[in-house]
C-alpha cells in the first residue's frame, strides 16, 4: 500500500501488528512504546522525520484508549497527573530547542544516539537490581503474592517526600501522605525534556521515575503516566504536523492494531502485582538501546 | 483466574472485538475517502492538517471506544431484559 503522504510503500499487515505488539507494551506499561515503534518503523523504510511524528499521532490514540481502560480499573491519580501536566509542556519545549542547537553542530545522530543508549542502560541496570533486591527481601512469599506492591527503593521515595519544600501536596490515590509541589514538578519537567529531546512519550523514564523518585503505586504509576503520554503527545503531534513530520494515515492504520493490544494490555495489569510489572518491564528500555545501536552508523 | 477475572474477561471480549470492528472501518473510510483531501490539507493548509491529524486520533481512540461501550451496554441492558 502506498502513502502518499509521506511517499513510501509499506505492508498494512505488518504495521498493523507494529501497532499491536506496541499497544500491549503501552497498555500494560503505560509508556508509549516509542523505543520499539520508532526502529521498527524506520528498519520498514520511513524517513526519519516521519518517524518521530507518524509514531507520536498513534501515541495519542493508543494513549486515550489505554488510559480509559486504566480509568475503569482505578490506577489514574488525576491530581498527580494534573500537577504534572504544568511542567510537562515547557520541558518538552525546551528539549526540542535543545534538539535544535544540536542540529546545528552537525553530530545530531551520535550524541543523541549515545544519550539515549546511556539512559536506556542505565534503567534497565537500576531496575533489575530493585526488583532483584525487592523480591530476595526476607518477606513472607504471601505478601509477593498479594496485592502489596514492594519495593527494596521505597526508602530513597521517603525520603524525597520528606523534602523541606513547600507547598505540599496530598495525593490519596497515589497513597501519598505529603509531597513536596516542586518534587513533582522536577519530575514531570525533566522527563518532558527527554521527550522534546529524543522524540516519544518518555514514559520509560516517567514511569520508573513516578515509582522510585516520587512512591507512587507502580499500576497508578502505569494508569497516570498513560496520561501524561496523551498531553505530551498531543503536543508533539500537532507541532510535527505543522513541520509536515506527520503521516496520518499511517499513523491510523497502526492504531488499528495498537488499539486492540492497548486494551489487552491494560487489562493484564489487574491479574499482575508490582514487582512483576516492573520486571516484565526491565528488558524493553535495552531491546530499544540494541535496536537503536544497530541503526547508529 | 479469579471467577470475578473471568466475569470481567466474558465482558471486556465482544467490547474489545466490536472496537477492533469500528477502528478497523473507520481506518478503512478515512483511507478511501479522505485520504485525497488530507494530502491536499497537507501540501496546502498545513494548519488545518495538523488539526485534522489530531481530531482524526482522537475519534479513532476516543469516540469509537466510547461507541464500542455503549453498544456493548445496550446489548447487555437487552440481554438482561429479556431473561
Amino acid at each position: 500500500m502506498t502513502f502518499p503522504i509521506s511517499g513510501v510503500h509499506l505492508n498494512p499487515a505488518i504495521l498493523i501488528l507494529v501497532g499491536f505488539v506496541v499497544g500491549i507494551f503501552g497498555g500494560f506499561f503505560g509508556v508509549g512504546g516509542s523505543f520499539i515503534a520508532g526502529p521498527a518503523l524506520f528498519e520498514l523504510g520511513l524517513p526519519m522525520n516521519f518517524v518521530v511524528g507518524t509514531d507520536l499521532a498513534h501515541l495519542v490514540g493508543k494513549s486515550l484508549v489505554a488510559a480509559r481502560r486504566h480509568a475503569g480499573l482505578g490506577n489514574i491519580d488525576l491530581r498527580l497527573a494534573g500537577l504534572m501536566m504544568i511542567s510537562t509542556i515547557p520541558g518538552v519545549e525546551l528539549g526540542a530547542r535543545w534538539l535544535e542547537q544540536l542540529k546545528k553542530t552537525g553530530h545530531l545522530t551520535h550524541v543523541l544516539g549515545l544519550i539515549f543508549v546511556t539512559v536506556l542502560i542505565f534503567i534497565t541496570i537500576f531496575m533489575a537490581v530493585e526488583v532483584w533486591l525487592t523480591l530476595r527481601a526476607k518477606r513472607p512469599r504471601s505478601s509477593v503474592r498479594k496485592n502489596r506492591d514492594l519495593s527494596a527503593f521505597s526508602g530513597l521515595a521517603k525520603k524525597i517526600q520528606r523534602l523541606p519544600f513547600p507547598p505540599y501536596v496530598h495525593l490519596p490515590k497515589s497513597n501519598i501522605e505529603r509531597i513536596s509541589f516542586w518534587s513533582i514538578v522536577a519530575v514531570s519537567f525533566i522527563s518532558g525534556i527527554f521527550s522534546g529531546f529524543l522524540g516519544g512519550g518518555a514514559g520509560y523514564i516517567r514511569m520508573p521515575s513516578m515509582i522510585y523518585l516520587l512512591g507512587v503505586p507502580t499500576h497508578v504509576a502505569v494508569g497516570t503516566d498513560l496520561f501524561e503520554v496523551i498531553v505530551s503527545a498531543s503536543y508533539g503531534t500537532f507541532t510535527h504536523a505543522l513541520k509536515g513530520n506527520v503521516d496520518i494515515m499511517i499513523a491510523l492504520v497502526m492504531h488499528t492494531g495498537a488499539a486492540i493490544g492497548a486494551q489487552i494490555g491494560a487489562q493484564l495489569t489487574q491479574y499482575l502485582n508490582g514487582v512483576w510489572i516492573r520486571m516484565a518491564f526491565i528488558p524493553l528500555p535495552l531491546i530499544g538501546a540494541i535496536m537503536l545501536l544497530h541503526r547508529m552508523p | 483466574m479469579t471467577p470475578r477475572g473471568k466475569s470481567e474477561v466474558r465482558r471486556l471480549t465482544p467490547e474489545t472485538i466490536l472496537y477492533g470492528i469500528l477502528v478497523a472501518a473507520f481506518c478503512l473510510g478515512t483511507v478511501r475517502w479522505l485520504g485525497r483531501p488530507l494530502q491536499v490539507l497537507f501540501r496546502q493548509h498545513r494548519f488545518g492538517y495538523a488539526v485534522a491529524a489530531l481530531l482524526l486520533m482522537i475519534v479513532q481512540g476516543f469516540a469509537l471506544e466510547r461507541l464500542a461501550h455503549a453498544i456493548s451496554s445496550l446489548f447487555h441492558r437487552g440481554r438482561k431484559a429479556g431473561r
